[in-house]
C-alpha cells in the first residue's frame, strides 16, 4: 500500500477528522432508520461520507474510497428520493461505516487496508442505480475507481433515461454542454499553462476530472430547477452542496480559477435559496462551462484560464441586487446580461483585478439576510484550533499550581488582618490584592477546565448504534431514549466513562429487558426502553441509565453470592435490598446463567464501579422487581480540583471531598451506642455505624485526643460517621497523585491523594469508596 | 537551597581513572556516598505528613514545589536505630528509576571528587549496611567511604512492599 508514503501527520489529520465523521456518521444512520423521510439528516450523512471519501482520495486509500463511493451512491439515490431507506438499506450503509471504520484501524496499525466485503460494495452500488432515473451513472466512477485511478473513461453502465428536467449530458463527455447558450470563449482569450502537480495529487487527477464532471451533471440539473418556484429551496441547497464539494476537491488540487468559481456558484445558491433569481442562472451556467472547460483542460494535463475576475464581480454583483427583496427584473437584469454571450465578451475590462474582487472578499461584505447555516459553520471552523491534550493538562497543572499559591497569599493576607500588621493603608490593600487574586484565579481556573469539557454526547453517539445491534442480536424489541447529552464533563472523565457505561448498557438489554413474549406475559409493551439520562447537579453530574425491565433478582443474587462464598447464609439474612443490589459490584461475582459475547463473565459490575470510582464517581442502583432497574452514576466535573473540608485528627490535616459529606454533627453522649461491639451513633430515625479516623489512619496513641465531630459521609444510599477531632474550613484543594509505589504498598490506607494546604503543608485526601469498604469488611468478617 | 554549607574537595590525589563526582553524607558513625547526578537537590528538614498503613520506613511525604514525594528514613532503611532529627539533618532528594524521592540523612558533608581507581568492590561485610546495596568502597586516605547504589536501594521498593 502506497499509504505510508504520505506525511504521518496528514495522515494523522485524516484519522481525527475524519474519524469524528465517521462516529457522527453512526449515530445519524441509526437516527436515519428511524427516520427515513429526514432530508436534512440524509444530506448530512451525505456530505460527511463524500468529505471522508474526498480525503481519502486525496490519500490514495483506494480501497477506503472503492465502499465509500459505494455508500454514498446508495446514500445518493435516496437523497434523490429514488427510493425510501429500509432496513436492509441499513445494514448495508452499516456494514460499509464498518469497514471503513476497520480501515481507519489498519491505517493506524500500519497495516494495508482491509479490503471491502464485494458483495455490499455490489449491493449498495445496485441500490444507488436502483431504479436511478436521476443518477444512473453513480456507479461508474466505483468502477473507475475499484479497478484503477488511471481508467478514466467512467463506463457508463445503465441507459440513461433522460431525466424530466434536465438535460444532463453523458458523463464520458470531458466537457458538460451547458444549457443557455454562454460559452467560455465570450470572456476572452484563454491561457493554456502546462500543469504542474505534486506527483502524489497526479495519479488522482483522471479521477478529480471524472467527480467534477460528474458533478457539473448534477449542478446543470439543479440549476434548472432554480427557475421553478417550488423545487427551488431544494434545488439551491443542493446547488450549494455541491459547489461546495466542487470547491474542496479544487482547493485540494490548489486549482484557485476552478475554486473560485465554485465559491461563486455557492454565493449564488445561497442567495437563490430566499430569493426568486431567475437571471442568476445564466451567470451560474456560464461558470460551469468554465469549470467543464477547466476539467477537460485538466484531462489533458494543462491549466486554462481565462480572466474571470470581472466575471466573478457581476456575478456577485448580479446576486447581491438580486437579494433584495421584490427587485423588478430591470435592475437585476442589467448585470446579468452581462453575463449573457452577447454583452460579457466586454467584461474583460483591466480595471477589476484587485483581490478585493474575489467573491469571498464579497461574501463578506455582503451583509444580506441570508444566515445559512453553511456560513455559521464555516465561521464555527475558523474559530476552532486543534490543541494537542498534552498542553492543556500542562495548563491545568500550572493553575493547580496558582489556585496552591493563592491560597497561600490568603491565608498570609487573613494572617496580617488578624495580626494587625503594618498599617491600615497596607492591611487594607494586602487584603484588596489577595480578594483580587482569589477572584482572577477562580475565573482562570473555571476557563480551564472549560477548555478541557466535552458533551457526553461524544461518548453517547455510540449507543444507538450499539443498542441496535445487540436489540437485533438478542431478538429484543428496544427503544433508546438518550437525553442530556450536551451536558459536559472534563475530558479525562470521559475517556474513563465510556466502557463503563457501554457495559451497562449491554446489562440493561441483556438481563435487564425481558425478550418481546415475555414482556407481552407481564402486560409490558412489547418494545423495551433504555432511558440514558445526564444532568448537571451542583458539582456534579448524574447520568441515569433505566430500563423497563425485570429488575434485579435479589433472591437470585443472594443464592449466587453463597454458592460463590461470597457471603454466609447468615450475613445474607442481615442485609438490605439495597446491599443484596450492590453485590453485583463485587470482583467475580454474575449471574448470568449461560456467558453470552454479550455480557456476563462476571469482571463487567465490578470494573465498572472500580472505572468509576476512579475517576471518583459513585455508582448506585434502584432496583424496582419487575419494573425495572436504574444505574444512577454521579461523577465530578473535574477530576483534578475538588471542594474539600479539611478536618484535623490529633495533630494531622485531612481533606474529606466535600461531596461525599451529607452533614456535619457533634453528637451528644446519648446519641451514641454500640452493636455488636461496634460503635454506632443514633442520626434521627436512622442508627449510623462510627469509625473512629484517628484508628483508621492509624495514629499513634500518644497524638490521640478527643474526636466529638462526627462527619456524616454517603456512598451510594449508604451512610458512616467519621469522628475527627477538629473541624478546619471547606477549601478548593488540587488533587496530587501519591507516589506510585507507595499508593500500592499503602493500597490499605484509605487515602486516594494529597493536596498542597494554604501553609504549604501536605494533606492527605480521605479516599471514601475505600473507608466505606473498610468500615463494612469489619462488622462482617 | 541548604547545600551552601556543603564543602568542595578534591580529596583525591591520584592520577587516572574516571572522575566520580559524589555527594557524602553521614549516617551514624560511617560515611556515604551517591553519584552526584542521580541528586536533584537537598533540603533542610521539613514538616512530613505521615501515610497512614505505608512500609515503616516510609516517614511520610512532603511538597516538594508541588510535587507530593515520599521520604524514606534511610536509618530505617537500613535497620538502623532512629535517631532523633537535628539541625543536621538534611533531607537528600533523588531520582531513581524515574521516581522522585527522598531520604533522610544525620548529615550532608561535602561534594567529593575521587578517582574509580580508588574504588574497590564492596567486601561481604563491612558495616552495617547489607552489601546489595553498595556499589564499592571508596579508600581515601584517612578514611572509607561507602558508595551507594540507589537503584537497588529503591529498586521498585521490593523491599517497602514486602514490609508492607
Amino acid at each position: 500500500m502506497s499509504q505510508m508514503a504520505f506525511d504521518p501527520e496528514l495522515m494523522q489529520d485524516f484519522l481525527t477528522e475524519s474519524g469524528e465523521l465517521l462516529d457522527q456518521l453512526d449515530q445519524d444512520l441509526v437516527t436515519l432508520e428511524t427516520a427515513p423521510g429526514d432530508l436534512e439528516l440524509l444530506n448530512r450523512i451525505f456530505r460527511a461520507l463524500h468529505t471522508i471519501k474526498g480525503s481519502a482520495s486525496f490519500l490514495q486509500l483506494t480501497n477506503l474510497v472503492h465502499v465509500a463511493h459505494a455508500a454514498e451512491s446508495c446514500l445518493n439515490a435516496a437523497r434523490n428520493r429514488v427510493f425510501v431507506v429500509c432496513r436492509s438499506d441499513m445494514d448495508l450503509l452499516l456494514a460499509a461505516v464498518d469497514t471503513i471504520k476497520k480501515q481507519f484501524d489498519d491505517i493506524r496499525e500500519g497495516r494495508d487496508l482491509t479490503r471491502a466485503d464485494e458483495e455490499v460494495v455490489a449491493k449498495l452500488a445496485a441500490r444507488g442505480e436502483g431504479g436511478g432515473a436521476d443518477h444512473p451513472h453513480e456507479s461508474a466512477p466505483d468502477a473507475a475507481v475499484a479497478t484503477a485511478p488511471a481508467a478514466t473513461a467512467p463506463a457508463a453502465t445503465a441507459p440513461q433515461p433522460p431525466a424530466p428536467e434536465c438535460d444532463a449530458p453523458s458523463p464520458s463527455e470531458p466537457e458538460v454542454q451547458v444549457s443557455g447558450g454562454a460559452s467560455p470563449e465570450t470572456l476572452g482569450a484563454a491561457q493554456e499553462r502546462p500543469l504542474v502537480l505534486d506527483p502524489s495529487k497526479a495519479d488522482l487527477l483522471d479521477l478529480l476530472v471524472v467527480d467534477v464532471n460528474e458533478t457539473l451533471t448534477k449542478l446543470d440539473a439543479q440549476v434548472a430547477q432554480l427557475t421553478a418556484e417550488a423545487s427551488r429551496p431544494g434545488a439551491a441547497a443542493a446547488l450549494h452542496e455541491l459547489a461546495d464539494n466542487l470547491n474542496k476537491t479544487a482547493e485540494f488540487f490548489e486549482f484557485a480559477p476552478m475554486s473560485r468559481l465554485a465559491q461563486g456558484l455557492m454565493k449564488l445558491a445561497s442567495e437563490a435559496r430566499s430569493h426568486a433569481i431567475d437571471p442568476a442562472v445564466p451567470p451560474a451556467r456560464l461558470a460551469m462551462a468554465l469549470i467543464a472547460e477547466q476539467a477537460a483542460g485538466l484531462s489533458q494535463r494543462k491549466l486554462i484560464e481565462r480572466p474571470i475576475d470581472s466575471f466573478l464581480e457581476t456575478f456577485t454583483g448580479a446576486m447581491t441586487q438580486s437579494a433584495t427583496p421584490a427587485q423588478s427584473p430591470t435592475p437585476a437584469a442589467s448585470p446579468s446580461a452581462q453575463a449573457k454571450p452577447s454583452t460579457a465578451a466586454a467584461a474583460p475590462s483591466p480595471a477589476s483585478t484587485a483581490p478585493a474582487a474575489s467573491p469571498t472578499g464579497n461574501a463578506a461584505g455582503d451583509a444580506g439576510e441570508d444566515k445559512s447555516r453553511e456560513k455559521h459553520d464555516a465561521k464555527a471552523a475558523e474559530q476552532t484550533i486543534r490543541v494537542e491534550v498534552g498542553r492543556l493538562e500542562a495548563l491545568l497543572n500550572l493553575v493547580g499550581e496558582l489556585v496552591l499559591q493563592k491560597n497561600r497569599v490568603n491565608a498570609m493576607s487573613r494572617h496580617i488582618q488578624a495580626m494587625n500588621l503594618g498599617s491600615q493603608e497596607f492591611r487594607e490593600q494586602a487584603g484588596e490584592v489577595s480578594g483580587g487574586l482569589d477572584r482572577v484565579t477562580s475565573d482562570l481556573q473555571l476557563a480551564v477546565m472549560k477548555t478541557r469539557m466535552q458533551p457526553l454526547d461524544k461518548i453517547f453517539g455510540k449507543y444507538p448504534r450499539l443498542i441496535r445491534d445487540l436489540a437485533a442480536k438478542l431478538g429484543k424489541k428496544i427503544n433508546l431514549v438518550i437525553e442530556g447529552g450536551e451536558t459536559e464533563v472534563d475530558k479525562s472523565v470521559i475517556e474513563q466513562l465510556g466502557d463503563p457505561l457501554i457495559h451497562l448498557m449491554r446489562n440493561s438489554c441483556d438481563h435487564g429487558l425481558e425478550s418481546p413474549a415475555d414482556r407481552a406475559a407481564a402486560g409490558k409493551s412489547e418494545v423495551g426502553t433504555i432511558r440514558l439520562s445526564a444532568s448537571n447537579a451542583g458539582g456534579h453530574v448524574e447520568i441515569r441509565i433505566a430500563d423497563d425491565g425485570r429488575g434485579l433478582n435479589t433472591k437470585r443474587i443472594s443464592q449466587k453470592a453463597i454458592e460463590k462464598g461470597l457471603y454466609t447464609q447468615a450475613q445474607i439474612d442481615q442485609m438490605s435490598e439495597q446491599e443484596l443490589c450492590r453485590i453485583i459490584f463485587l470482583p467475580g461475582f454474575s449471574t448470568a446463567e449461560k456467558i453470552s459475547d454479550v455480557s456476563g463473565r462476571g469482571v463487567g459490575m465490578d470494573v465498572v464501579r472500580s472505572n468509576i470510582e476512579k475517576v471518583k464517581g459513585t455508582i448506585d442502583l434502584i432496583n424496582d422487581p419487575g419494573k425495572g432497574c436504574t444505574v444512577l452514576i454521579k461523577i465530578p466535573l473535574t477530576v483534578a480540583i475538588m471542594s474539600a473540608m479539611m478536618v484535623g485528627v490529633g495533630p494531622e490535616t485531612y481533606a474529606v471531598p466535600l461531596s461525599s459529606i451529607v452533614e456535619i454533627v457533634r453528637p451528644e453522649k446519648d446519641q451514641l451506642a454500640s452493636i455488636n461491639q461496634s460503635p454506632v451513633m443514633r442520626l434521627r430515625d436512622t442508627v449510623l455505624p462510627l469509625l473512629q479516623a484517628a484508628e483508621l489512619f492509624s495514629l499513634p496513641a500518644s497524638k490521640r485526643d478527643d474526636a466529638p465531630f462526627a462527619v456524616v459521609l454517603s456512598l451510594s444510599e449508604r451512610r458512616v460517621g467519621l469522628m475527627v477531632s477538629r473541624l478546619i474550613g471547606q477549601q478548593e484543594v488540587v488533587i496530587k497523585p501519591l507516589d506510585e509505589e507507595l499508593s500500592r504498598t499503602g493500597a490499605g490506607g484509605p487515602v486516594s491523594g494529597a493536596t498542597v494546604r494554604d501553609d504549604g503543608g501536605v494533606s492527605l485526601i480521605v479516599d471514601v469508596p475505600r473507608l466505606f469498604e473498610l468500615a463494612e469488611a469489619e462488622p462482617r468478617r | 537551597m541548604a547545600s551552601g554549607d556543603i564543602k568542595n574537595t578534591i580529596a583525591d590525589t591520584s592520577e587516572g581513572g574516571q572522575q566520580l563526582q559524589l555527594v557524602t553524607f553521614g549516617l551514624g558513625e560511617e560515611e556515604f556516598a551517591v553519584d552526584i547526578l542521580a541528586v536533584q537537590e537537598i533540603n533542610r528538614m521539613m514538616s512530613l505528613t505521615r501515610v497512614p498503613q505505608s512500609p515503616p520506613e516510609v516517614e511520610g511525604v512532603i511538597n516538594l514545589r508541588g510535587k507530593i514525594i515520599p521520604v524514606i528514613d534511610l536509618r530505617k532503611r537500613f535497620g538502623l536505630t532512629p535517631s532523633e532529627q537535628s539541625e543536621q539533618s538534611r533531607i537528600i532528594v533523588v531520582e531513581v528509576h524515574s521516581r522522585v524521592l527522598g531520604f533522610i540523612v544525620d548529615r550532608v558533608s561535602e561534594v567529593l571528587r575521587i578517582s574509580s581507581k580508588i574504588v574497590e568492590p564492596a567486601p561481604t561485610m563491612v558495616c552495617s549496611v547489607d552489601s546489595d546495596f553498595i556499589a564499592g568502597v571508596g579508600k581515601l586516605p584517612d578514611r572509607l567511604l561507602i558508595l551507594l547504589d540507589l537503584s537497588k536501594l529503591f529498586d521498585n521498593h521490593a523491599a517497602l512492599s514486602a514490609a508492607a
